[in-house]
């Protein structure tokens, strides 16, 4: 609940920021790297790119492309694990925006029964700024999102005159610390709940019934079947679990998988119960808007529209749900 | 595409039995997009600069396509290249294919392996690039090289959309896929990256057309195509006396190879 | 420190069988015995078994739970897990995480007669079951088995065969493919939808289970229907890719059902409704 609200200049943004990474926290935000929006830690405030959309999506501060689950050692008869701990204590993520929070939002629900990764979900504090504008390809308001705001988040940062106006809840008000003077009860208009978005999730659920459509062959021809939608989804958790080392020691990892690859389901006697891209395709797209409706109570995409701008094809993930169901 | 280019692609359709036309197209977010035209109801025109045009040859590596058997696709010099490269290495087999290059108000055909030799002759001068940043990077020490590319190779992800939309990489199955043993690390580490993209490389030296498209899709925005070219030139220098003709070092073997690796 | 989901059991390799041509089955003991005290599971169920530096590949628990000082499983060689486990020997320390998925519904079957159907290596999710009926005695009506492989040498449990052809409560029709047999051969000759026509096995009070390659279920279910056997009477094993075992990596997706935590078992009428994608 942002039940609280300050305003900050520039200014004081930005020292608050850098007062943070002073202060011993670990500061994760958007930032360039080799010409590639990210979410990377940052050691000063003038790092941040806090007009752009990320290419990859918030998910690999929690779900990182590959984490060591333990590592083992061998020694004669006997075999030593020792589990990887890794915690999200003293993170704060910065820059997130409200299709960011609905991801998370999503991924709790799916991990809500494996203790390691809820508690990271649960740890960090999130710091998300509201959306001015839409970026190439999203499509978060068609989905029931406001890009203005989330109440997912610990802090919410909108743009004002001369400067920012900062809503926090408690956990906000933490790294905050901000002088009882400022701080005003919230004055945040909350969106009202939007009865077409649920007749629009309902219309989407009706996808279950074209599951033998000619049209997914249509759909499908634009795929070409790497992993990119996957990997810069916010909410795709499919992985691989790997083995790296040698016959002494080494580690278990789990690492991202995409269901638009081939060898996704291919089983070790070469059969493979999706063969085609027809296959692979629709389950996407009837796991991201039908099943997960059924399993988590929520479709799991957020209208981001990062998989659009990243998919060699650029194919539109809403689009074709539609074009399937007209 | 222009108007003549799309008359074209209905007459293919309705009376040279062509049934998928593999065409260039613009999203609304300005994203080139492969516009498949089923019937002449999909036709559209779109403009498009010929620079600005991709490479869509990969989508013949899919069998979903390929069962299309006789396919026009809309493309530039290096969808030629690409197709003058892949008849070489005996690919296109059961495939009827009709290439289609836009030029100003008009657009050329080119349908044989022939058509596409003279086509490549008669333009190569104007189109090799050279390219700044691979002189950049020849310039630099071991070190920085080394610096370089593992500041370059750090964000990928192994999508896998540099061999997905590579027209050369058709291979029904890659040696990244090989688990007996496991040559290349699954996870995205350094070490799993590094491997998969010098591998890649490895196999596409002499063979690359350097249309640029696995730098175009790759989200990481990994410049792959120094890669290439890197070892293209390498390639060049060791095992061709005139860089104007179209050699594949790699493809072939001849009894008076500089090195005797075949014993 | 809480325990991760992933972090195996270590188990010893007590006994390794040679079973058939790249199909061997090992007994597992727990290396640490509160790990083998808190440990139980029910017929149906699978686990994860791991070589650390090469990975996990799934398999049933082809044990019956009534033996409860060991668990065996039983696999073909086949990815990297498995020809590294094949290399295994007694003695050595293999991972295992499990049980996981659901269970054959046996409490409901009591004083039912009961069909197995298994071609190949399908034998070993079906052996758990029959050796827990044959445990728990009378619980059980009568048992029928159709077992079929290609050849005598694919057949796996050859020794256990001849154990059950003797039981009196055991009805035993052990088939090969036509070609794969030899002179001394005294079993059926045949497929194994056929064989089960010829046997004809009574469908009342009776559940039928049955597990193998694709063709030989789906040419046994439609004999097994014809038997007057329904679906809700049939139950199977399914069997997909699958990495965690715990309904969290995507892998084993059928629709939107997770084969590793929605089953492996079905009965014929829930695989009906799925899509084909197993």
């Amino acid at each position: 609940m942002l039940n609280k609200q300050i305003h900050y200049s520039n200014q004081q943004l930005q020292s608050w920021v850098d007062g943070l990474i002073y202060k011993g926290k670990t500061v994760i935000g958007p930032v360039k790297k080799n010409g590639v929006t990210c979410f990377s830690e940052i050691k000063n405030f003038n790092e941040l790119i806090l007009n752009e959309r990320t290419v990859y999506s918030a998910k690999e501060v929690v779900l990182p492309k590959y984490d060591i689950l333990f590592k083992f050692a061998k020694e004669k008869d006997k075999v030593f694990i020792s589990k990887n701990e890794n915690s999200l204590n003293n993170v704060i993520v910065i820059g997130l925006r409200p299709c960011d929070n609905e991801g998370f939002d999503y991924l709790r629900l799916f991990f809500k029964s494996d203790p390691d990764i809820l508690q990271k979900l649960n740890t960090f504090i999130s710091v998300t700024i509201a959306c001015e504008k839409k970026f190439d390809g999203c499509f978060c308001e068609e989905l029931g999102i406001d890009k203005n705001y989330s109440n997912k988040t610990d802090v919410l940062i909108k743009t004002s005159e001369n400067g920012y106006d900062i809503y926090f809840n408690d956990r906000g008000n933490e790294i905050l610390s901000p002088q009882a003077s400022d701080v005003k009860p919230a004055e945040i208009k909350k969106p009202v709940p939007n009865v077409s978005i649920d007749n629009k999730v309902a219309y989407l659920k009706k996808l279950s019934e074209q599951y033998n459509s000619e049209k997914w062959k249509i759909v499908s021809m634009g795929c070409l079947g790497c992993g990119s939608c996957a990997f810069v989804c916010p909410t795709c958790t499919c992985f691989d679990v790997q083995d790296e080392g040698n016959t002494q020691n080494g580690q278990r990892l789990i690492c991202w998988d995409a269901c638009g690859m081939g060898l996704f389901t291919k089983h070790a006697s070469g059969h493979n119960p999706r063969p085609s891209q027809v296959e692979r395709r629709r389950h996407r797209i009837m796991h991201k808007f039908v099943y997960t409706q059924d399993t988590e109570g929520k479709i799991s995409c957020v209208g981001c529209g990062r998989c659009i701008a990243a998919c060699p094809a650029h194919l539109n993930i809403y689009n074709q749900a539609l074009q399937i169901l007209q | 595409m222009n108007q003549k280019i799309n008359q074209h692609i209905a007459y293919l359709m309705k009376e040279k039995g062509v049934n998928l036309i593999i065409s260039q197209a613009k999203d609304s977010n300005g994203f080139v997009i492969p516009h498949f035209i089923l019937s002449e109801n999909d036709i559209i025109s779109s403009v498009i600069a010929i620079n600005e045009m991709r490479n869509f040859f990969a989508y013949l590596n899919k069998q979903e396509i390929k069962s299309f058997k006789s396919i026009g696709i809309v493309c530039n010099y290096f969808g030629v290249k690409t197709f003058f490269q892949l008849k070489f290495e005996n690919q296109l087999k059961d495939l009827e294919l009709f290439l289609l290059i836009p030029t100003d108000d008009d657009f050329i055909e080119i349908t044989s392996e022939k058509q596409a030799e003279d086509y490549l002759s008669g333009l190569k001068q104007s189109t090799i690039l050279v390219d700044e940043e691979l002189e950049n990077v020849k310039k630099m020490s071991m070190e920085e090289r080394w610096n370089y590319w593992m500041k370059t190779l750090e964000l990928c992800t192994k999508c896998y959309a540099c061999r997905a939309a590579c027209p050369m990489c058709y291979c029904s199955s890659c040696t990244t896929e090989c688990n007996i043993p496991q040559w290349i690390p699954v996870p995205a580490s350094l070490h799993g990256i590094f491997e998969w993209h010098v591998m890649r490389a490895m196999h596409l030296a002499g063979r690359c057309t350097e249309c640029d498209e696995c730098v175009k899709v790759c989200p990481a925005n990994i410049p792959l195509n120094i890669l290439n070219k890197g070892l293209h030139n390498k390639i060049s220098e060791a095992f061709s006396s005139d860089d104007s003709s179209i050699k594949y070092a790699l493809n072939f073997f001849q009894p008076d190879e500089k090195v005797d690796f075949i014993k | 420190m809480e325990k991760s989901w992933y972090i195996p059991y270590k188990m010893k390799i007590t006994k390794v069988i040679n079973e058939a041509v790249n199909v061997k089955t090992f007994r597992l003991e727990f290396v640490n015995p509160e790990d083998k005290a808190a440990f139980s599971f029910k017929a149906g169920q699978f686990g994860e078994y791991s070589i650390f530096s090469e990975g996990e590949s799934t398999f049933c628990i082809a044990s019956s739970p009534t033996r409860k000082d060991y668990i065996e499983c039983t696999f073909r060689t086949a990815g990297r897990v498995t020809n590294a486990l094949a290399r295994c020997e007694e003695g050595d320390i293999l991972g295992f995480r499990g049980p996981y998925g659901n269970v054959f519904p046996m409490n409901n079957w009591a004083g039912k007669n009961i069909v197995f159907v298994a071609g190949g290596i399908g034998l070993p999710p079906l052996r758990c079951v029959i050796w827990n009926v044959l445990d728990l005695g009378d619980t059980f009506g009568h048992i029928t088995i159709v077992y079929g492989a290609k050849s005598i040498e694919e057949l796996v449990y050859k020794d256990e065969l001849k154990e059950w052809s003797k039981n009196p409560k055991v009805t035993l029709a052990v088939t090969v493919d036509p070609g794969g047999e030899n002179p001394e051969w005294k079993g059926h000759i045949g497929f194994v939808p056929d064989v089960i026509r010829k046997i004809a096995p009574k469908s009342e009070n009776t559940i039928a289970l049955i597990c193998g390659p694709p063709i030989m279920i789906k040419l046994s279910l439609t004999v097994l229907n014809e038997l007057g056997f329904s679906d809700n009477n049939i139950y199977s094993t399914l069997e997909n890719r699958m990495k965690c075992g715990i309904g969290q990596c995507g892998h084993c997706m059928v629709g939107k059902k997770y084969v590793c935590k929605d089953g492996p078992v079905f009965t014929n009428e829930e695989i009906k409704a799925l899509p084909l994608e197993y």
